[in-house]
């Protein structure tokens, strides 16, 4: 009787804490789609794709469904519980070009299930894209900062989006100035580009006989019989800081000066610093910093302006690898808007106060002297 | 007495042992591990005899609700109040502005938890809504002055748990709380994006800022008549990625 109730004991534990954990456990719904990324797609004539998809984290039955654009070429394979094949298999034939979009979705199905419950799904969305069936192309130019005296590598990168083969592929590029004026001509060598390919065709142009400045290239590539245009900018520099901006308006007092500065040099200027000048008189001189080739950086300082409101030409000289460059500047010193309070406090008042009391100060003692002198008089009398 | 003793001493052993077998299987069940050491990392590292590896990390989209479901319960509304407010975020009683009276909601059930929503997987999502069921509050509560509504936040405010990996302390969606319906709004069939578009895929997937949480709240009138019949909403909340 005794062994009987201790295992009935037991069991009955058991079950209570089986039931326990099971009340305790939160009701998590999770679902997971894992399988390569495909998109974009490049769609080929008569390509095949075969994706294999894990489908995981639910306990539910699932439902895989296709929506959107060439449903007609993809299809569902192989499917179980917990995975399936996603096929595509275009067609033979080209397409009209352009963007299609379908999509994957693995959906849990619902329960009969009362109150407020909740399912999951998760989705991918592919993008299909289309070419021409005609030669074409996408075509960019691209071109470095380079130092003065330097060549400059001028790259047209082409892409094919056309399903035929290019026989050859060859581009010119003018070089043109900042007005406009065309200042050289360079042509690059000819390379054949196969269907849905990328190639790259370079040029260069040797920047010795120009100065330092920005440039545009303006490029014309070839592609058997057609072309099509692309163009960029290119800055040649040399050992130089520009000044791009600074503070050129400032008020009687303490003052923030910043000077906004670019290295126009494609390797790094060390130990640069600005120091700015009014009629000869050194207001700042900045702390130093490094620049980067081509970055651009700022000198700070603040400034005390004792100067009378009106316009002032000054400098600002730059100092950087040992050589020094003068620009000069305006510097606008605005009237103060409002008078401070310590000034007011300290200027001296335009009436005299003090006068006016020591005077008075004065008269009521010699009323006062009278006023003694007067009785004593008048008691020296009595006694006579 | 001694051999009584020593039976104790072994159910309770067994007792433990079993619970503890339980215990793994339901925890590893749940957080997906065997799947993980079957089939999750592809390749498995497969050593060769010239010592090569491989390892394959697969793209997952992935969305794991933690809170599957909301029971406010079955009640009925205080004739002395002018309606019942049931939320999940925890507020309970009559939405007259400014105040909560616990005792117009009679018998219904105080929930303190919306469904947490996370991005478990390695894609950046967007996540979207729709509803199946009865999915109006003249269908989910009854004709009336009803409301049946829900909005969305991100979980570093909410410290809703559990989370898979750790509770979010940075801002979901968009890394700046970009979730479209941070007001309330009323549920629909339809449904909506909660987080990004059919584009755009803002719910990212790191473990600091990949949930939120969805609260539904429930308004129901005083001058709602109580049919006894339980209705059904049923949430699907969806996740998508690029392919």
């Amino acid at each position: 009787m005794t062994r009987l109730n201790q295992w009935e004991k037991v069991i009955w534990s058991s079950i209570f804490g089986i039931v326990v954990l099971v009340l305790l456990i939160p009701d998590i719904h999770a679902l997971s789609l894992t399988g390569e990324l495909l998109s974009p797609i490049i769609y080929e004539k008569g390509k095949v794709i075969r994706n294999h998809y894990l489908i995981e984290g639910t306990d539910r039955e699932t439902n895989v469904s296709l929506s959107g654009d060439l449903l007609e070429y993809i299809s569902i394979e192989n499917l179980n519980h917990d995975s399936f094949d996603l096929v595509i298999q275009f067609p033979q034939v080209y397409i009209t070009p352009g963007i299609y979009w379908f999509g994957l979705t693995v959906r849990e199905l619902p329960v009969a299930e009362e109150g407020m419950s909740s399912l999951v799904s998760v989705s991918r969305k592919f993008k299909v894209e289309v070419y021409s069936d005609e030669k074409a192309v996408d075509v960019s130019l691209s071109a470095q900062d380079i130092n003065q005296g330097t060549i400059v590598p001028l790259t047209m990168t082409v892409t094919s989006r056309g399903y035929k083969d290019i026989n050859q592929i060859w581009g010119e590029i003018s070089i043109l100035d900042q007005t406009g004026k065309q200042i050289g001509w360079v042509k690059t060598p000819t390379k054949p580009l196969p269907a849905l390919a990328a190639e790259t065709i370079t040029a260069e142009f040797n920047t010795s006989t120009i100065p330092a400045a920005e440039y545009r290239a303006f490029g014309i590539l070839h592609y058997d019989d057609k072309d099509k245009k692309a163009n960029t900018t290119f800055r040649v520099g040399n050992v130089d800081l520009i000044l791009l901006n600074y503070t050129s308006v400032v008020e009687p007092g303490f003052n923030t000066f910043t000077m906004q500065i670019m290295n126009n040099w494609g390797n790094e200027l060390n130990d640069v610093f600005g120091k700015v000048f009014v009629h000869d008189a050194e207001l700042l001189h900045t702390p130093s910093i490094d620049l980067e080739p081509w970055q651009k950086g700022i000198l700070q300082g603040i400034i005390k302006i004792e100067l009378e409101p009106g316009v002032y030409n000054g400098s600002i000289n730059l100092f950087f690898e040992g050589e020094q460059k003068e620009v000069p500047i305006q510097l606008s010193v605005l009237a103060p808007l409002l008078p401070l309070v310590g000034q007011a406090t300290a200027q001296p008042s335009s009436f005299p106060y003090g006068w006016v009391i020591g005077l008075g100060a004065v008269i009521i003692l010699l009323i006062i002297v009278i006023i003694i002198l007067t009785r004593k008089n008048k008691s020296n009398n009595h006694e006579l | 007495m001694a051999l009584s003793s020593n039976r104790t001493i072994m159910g309770l052993l067994f007792l433990a042992f079993t619970l503890s077998i339980l215990t793994t299987v339901v925890t590893l069940s749940k957080f997906d591990a065997w799947t993980l050491l079957e089939e999750k990392v592809t390749g498995a590292a497969s050593t060769s005899a010239s010592g090569e590896s491989n390892l394959t990390i697969v793209a997952s989209t992935s969305i794991t609700n933690n809170v599957g479901s909301i029971n406010f319960g079955t009640g009925y509304v205080n004739a002395s109040c002018v309606s019942c407010m049931l939320d999940s975020n925890g507020s309970f009683g009559t939405n007259s502005p400014g105040s909560y009276n616990f005792s117009c909601c009679v018998n219904f059930t105080n929930v303190t938890s919306g469904f947490l929503l996370e991005n478990t997987g390695n894609l950046n999502i967007s996540v979207n809504y729709s509803c199946l069921g009865s999915c109006t509050a003249a269908d989910f509560i009854g004709a009336g002055t009803n409301l049946f509504q829900f909005i969305t936040a991100p979980n570093s405010l909410e410290s809703q748990s559990p989370e898979t990996g750790q509770i979010d302390t940075a801002l979901s969606c968009f890394q700046n709380n970009s979730w479209n319906t941070t007001t309330y709004t009323s549920v629909s069939t339809a449904g909506q994006y909660l987080c990004g578009n059919s584009t755009v895929y803002p719910l990212d997937f790191d473990n600091t800022r990949d949930a939120a949480v969805v609260h539904i709240r429930v308004n129901i009138s005083s001058s709602t008549i109580g049919t006894g019949t339980r209705k059904n909403a049923t949430f699907t909340f969806g996740a998508l990625s690029s392919g």
